[in-house]
């Protein structure tokens, strides 16, 4: 009997004995099965600021796993190794949710991320690992892609205090012919966080001549403008030729530096360039004083100075999840 | 215009099922549609190896 899975926009009609697009929800004798539910291929202790997450416990460690598979195929996937790989063909560890929960207060980490690949396509095992985690007092971040149906992500964002969501592009064409997905979901995914009282940050790769034009990130950032607020972080990142795309270039300085430029003067407050090093590419200054408020060397957090979540010279209020 | 009592009846019963329909929506479209829970497998398909700790503290190679 084959069976719906209805976790993402995909809906996958699976066969007997088959997996969906992602790879690890497979159809076992009529039962949708989460192959990967406790066992990730990969457990690491990792800066927050790399996730990339700047407004989220600066300067803390976070235990960061993933389980192979993903329900998007971008063709300039950086970690395409383990998020389109088999499961079969993959190394995994036996880790329950509790186990998860152990390292990360083993490791002194307050914080856990679901990263890599995506959580979505391993949403059983985010899910039970967050409502453990919450119950631990450790915080719970998504590094995801957004492509998650809205009824599960209303149920995860019970559980998750943060998410960074990959926005690739404000093209529906670039989503489908790059991507192998959609835009709409990714927008309404990241909408749905917010509303539901979610820390969201958004990142953009910029990859040169598909989706580095100015009005492309002109239209990006205005729509994180008038969906997500002013005060969403937004980084662009660097392109590295990967997977199916080594023919481009790698995105020059800048292109990111005008990147930085642009959303800026369309009014966004906390704009960040990664994979690059830029002068202020990756500190916080206070969008009211324009003072310093964390100064950063790539993902290194250097200073920080900002007192209860405010500017220490104006007391502005700054977006955020600080302690 | 004149019309029968046959007739009139199906007209009030079509708009009370419309009027039903109709306010119905919203409600529908607040209520949390629940989806398909997967549930997890008992063994792993592929290779499975001890978790080291050393490893874990050791900063992924990944990106994100």
């Amino acid at each position: 009997m084959d069976v719906q899975c209805d976790l993402c926009p995909k809906y996958c009609v699976i066969k007997p004995g088959e997996s969906g697009d992602c790879r690890v929800r497979v159809n076992t004798d009529g039962i949708l099965r989460a192959v990967t539910y406790g066992f990730p291929s990969a457990v690491h202790v990792d800066p927050v600021e790399k996730k990339p997450l700047n407004h989220f416990l600066p300067g803390t460690s976070i235990l960061s796993i993933a389980t192979v598979g993903c329900n998007l195929h971008c063709l300039n996937c950086q970690n395409w190794e383990i998020s389109q790989q088999n499961p079969e063909d993959a190394v995994a560890f036996r880790l329950t949710p509790e186990d998860v929960v152990a390292q990360a207060r083993q490791q002194a980490c307050p914080s856990i991320a679901y990263t890599y690949t995506d959580p979505s396509v391993y949403y059983e095992y985010t899910l039970d690992t967050c409502i453990r985690a919450r119950e631990a007092g450790l915080k719970n971040v998504l590094v995801t892609a957004g492509y998650l149906n809205e009824p599960p992500l209303r149920e995860l964002c019970r559980v998750v205090d943060a998410v960074t969501v990959d926005l690739k592009a404000m093209s529906d064409r670039f989503y489908r012919e790059i991507c192998k997905a959609t835009l709409a979901p990714v927008l309404n995914y990241m909408v749905v966080a917010k509303s539901l009282g979610v820390h969201v940050e958004t990142s953009n790769l910029v990859i040169p001549t598909l989706n580095d034009k100015e009005e492309d990130i002109a239209a990006l950032c205005r729509w994180i403008k008038e969906n997500l607020g002013c005060e969403t972080p937004l980084h662009f990142l660097g392109f590295f030729p990967q997977y199916r795309m080594r023919h481009l270039p790698p995105t020059p300085a800048s292109t990111l530096a005008k990147a930085r430029e642009i959303a800026i003067s369309i009014g966004l407050n906390f704009v960040y360039v990664g994979n690059v090093l830029l002068p202020d590419g990756a500190n916080t200054l206070c969008p009211s004083c324009q003072r310093i408020v964390i100064r950063r060397a790539g993902h290194q957090m250097s200073q920080n100075s900002l007192l209860e979540g405010s500017c220490p010279n104006c007391k502005g209020r700054i977006y955020g999840i600080w302690k | 215009m004149e019309i029968t009592r046959r007739r009139f009846n199906r007209l009030i019963v079509s708009v009370a099922i419309l009027s039903v329909a109709w306010g119905s929506r919203p409600a529908a479209r607040k209520l949390p549609k629940r989806f398909r829970r997967a549930t997890s497998a008992p063994e792993f398909p592929g290779r499975l190896r001890p978790l080291e700790d050393a490893e874990v503290r050791h900063q992924g190679k990944w990106k994100g």
